[in-house]
């Protein structure tokens, strides 16, 4: 009788507290992932990179869905220290799917920690994550007083971690070949073929703005941006990112303060979009039409959404449903039908969620060409490294407000 | 009502219902709704039942008014036109009833704070997948509505849709499509989340009963004792009917 060979993943960790893999997309980590927690269900967790759907869809607030969970009250789980270390205590009456997406995959880590599985496996789930609550969960699930279990971690900013925990290639642990990836690499230099635009000069005067129950999400922002320009916003979950691409894109009203364009006053809500147009953390919730050129809205205008597929690699699938397609590549079309928008202004939220190295260096290098067609475009991203390849502009934002504006070297 | 035990919850809300439909009064079913109203609002509940009688009840009653008032012009089983009066007063009875019956409804489920859900339907009898999809109901309700609104917001971020609320009245067809489609995908994803997380195993270990409260236990008494006294009421008017009660 043969004895079935040992798991390479369990080979990988040989002790390890953390195992890391690094790899590009389609090179076989998910699949990877997910066999290995399929092979023995019980004490083996996945938590994927949409991290909305690893929630059970049963509870109305992240307490409810943690001692689900758990089995037991929230305090005495074994979440209980990463909810106080990840500060998401005042975010517990919450419902999960008001939650923002860092918010969100800190929920998702805190279910999983619940749960006390033997090993879980985060596929791209920490991407979400501001700098200091990704570094916060590495040294929970590393920690010793910490949950006693095994992680194995994919993820695209794994430049950010810290050295003691270095990867381990996919390369060397699959035994099958990884299915070619459906869609052509980005294409930059496409999008040379886009018309120019000229985009107006943007000004904030002591802008106020919130929601029912969190009335001073942005408080007393002001801010000038100019056209033609590259900023990068960065700052923790929860400090106004997404409320300030709201307000300025008009799907949100500001409460007090004045939006100009152009040194003329605007009012961006009575016709959102139309200046700034907004990309969405969460790609499901941003595609809504049945192929990916209809995405691109190509029947209003074909010609621009010929060259946005085009750059972004994406005309060999335009017929095909932008949902049935891997999260990336979803990703990917869901920034497309953006960029395809007449908008002068872009303001893209977290738009290398899931993406590897090489696609974002890509795509990278298509903002900056948009940016040099007269667009201006404004970036909320964690990875730091996707900051320093853009070399825009650099905002930090805090409790509402811009901290700080610097250039970059 | 919040804290009221699951049990007089679920008996009041059976007895309100069969009484609603013994009651043959329209002023009975009137002050059923004032009281139903002054518990809806104990709980916070009466603007989204007012709401509800604005959104729903009224048209609705507009309608039936003008089906069994002025077309039919006769209750049902009278020939057409012999009693515009007795068509209007049938039209009454019917809303009233779904006003009641809603009203009853909403005091009955959507007080339940949502940290006891889960103790409560346990404490109607309900066990496996029957207190899942119980669950799931309570909890699909305001994941679609954001899950709507972040759509809209959608279409408004690229420039598809004007801002004015009117705009966005206009594109609710169009948010059915999306919407099927994220409920298909959610159940798709989260199928594979709860088989390997054994999610049945764990909703079946939710706490079963909480802490009664002496002021749970009066609030149980009173809304048990308010439905059977409407009760014996209306069986009471049902064999001795009141003359000039309409």
């Amino acid at each position: 009788m043969t004895q079935p060979s040992p798991n390479p993943l369990l080979e990988a960790l040989d002790g390890r507290r953390i195992l890391a893999i690094d790899g590009p997309n389609f090179s076989g980590r998910t699949d990877l992932l997910r066999r290995f927690c399929r092979a023995a269900a019980d004490g083996r967790v996945y938590l994927g990179p949409e991290v909305y759907f690893a929630l059970s869809g049963l509870t109305t607030s992240m307490r409810q869905e943690i001692e689900l969970h758990a089995g037991t009250s929230v305090e005495n789980s074994r979440a209980a220290g990463a909810i106080e270390a990840l500060d998401i205590a005042s975010l517990l009456d919450h419902h999960p799917a008001k939650l923002s997406g860092g918010e969100q995959a800190c929920l998702t880590v805190a279910c999983g920690m619940a749960l006390k599985p033997a090993h879980l496996a985060i596929d791209c789930a920490l991407e979400q994550l501001d700098h200091h609550r990704l570094q916060t969960t590495l040294q929970i699930l590393q920690g010793t007083d910490g949950p006693s279990h095994c992680a194995i971690v994919t993820d695209n900013r794994l430049d950010e971690w810290p050295a003691g925990l270095a990867p381990v290639d996919i390369a060397t642990l699959r035994r099958s070949n990884p299915r070619p990836p459906p869609t052509p690499p980005i294409n930059p230099d496409s999008i040379v073929n886009a018309d120019s635009v000229k985009a107006p000069a943007i000004e904030i005067r002591n802008l106020s703005a919130g929601y029912k129950g969190r009335e001073n999400v942005l408080h007393d922002l002001s801010l000038a941006l100019a056209p033609g320009k590259i900023y990068t916003l960065q700052g923790a979950n929860g400090a106004g990112k997404s409320t300030f691409a709201k307000i300025l894109c008009g799907v949100l009203r500001p409460t007090t303060g004045d939006i100009l364009f152009d040194g003329n006053t605007a009012r961006p809500w009575k016709t959102p979009g139309k200046t700034v147009a907004y990309h969405l953390q969460n790609p499901d919730v941003g595609l809504f039409e049945s192929t990916v050129a209809q995405e691109m809205n190509d029947a209003r205008n074909p010609a621009r959404a010929k060259v946005v597929m085009e750059a972004f690699g994406l005309s060999a699938i335009a017929q095909r449903n932008p949902l049935s397609l891997p999260f990336p590549i979803r990703k990917r079309v869901s920034l497309a039908a953006v960029i395809a928008c007449p908008a002068p202004w872009f303001f893209l939220d977290e738009p290398t969620l899931g993406c590897d190295a090489s696609t974002i260096a890509a795509l990278a290098d298509l903002i900056q060409k948009l940016a040099e067609k007269g667009h201006g475009v404004i970036v909320v991203s964690h990875s730091e490294k996707f900051v320093r390849l853009l070399q825009g502009i650099h905002l930090k934002m805090d409790g509402g407000r811009i901290l700080q504006m610097s250039v970059a070297e | 009502m919040s804290r009221v035990p699951p049990v007089a919850r679920l008996l009041a809300l059976i007895i309100i219902v069969v009484a609603t439909f013994i009651d043959p009064y329209l002023a009975f079913l009137a002050a059923a709704i004032v009281i139903l109203a002054f518990f809806l609002a104990t709980d916070g509940l009466l603007w989204k039942y007012l709401k509800f009688l604005l959104v729903v009840q009224l048209p609705m009653t507009v309608m039936l008014v003008a089906v069994w008032g002025w077309m039919a012009a006769a209750p049902p089983g009278k020939p057409m036109g012999s009693d515009p009066r007795g068509g209007v007063i049938f039209a009454f009875l019917i809303s009233l009833r779904l006003a009641v019956l809603c009203g009853a409804f909403q005091l009955a489920m959507l007080s339940i704070p949502s940290q006891l859900l889960p103790a409560t339907l346990r404490g109607w009898g309900l066990r496996g997948e029957g207190l899942v999809v119980a669950l799931g109901v309570f909890a699909v309700e305001p994941e679609f509505k954001i899950r709507a609104e972040q759509i809209i917001v959608a279409r408004r971020a690229r420039g598809m849709l004007g801002g004015s609320r009117w705009a966005g009245f206009k594109q609710l067809p169009y948010l059915l499509r999306p919407l099927f489609v994220w409920s298909i995908r959610s159940a798709v994803h989260r199928a594979d989340v709860w088989e390997q997380r054994a999610m049945l195993l764990r909703v079946q270990k939710l706490p079963a009963r909480e802490k009664t409260e002496p002021f749970s236990m009066l609030a149980g008494v009173a809304a048990f004792c308010f439905s059977f006294l409407w009760l014996v009421v209306v069986i009471l008017v049902h064999w001795f009917p009141l003359r000039g009660i309409v």
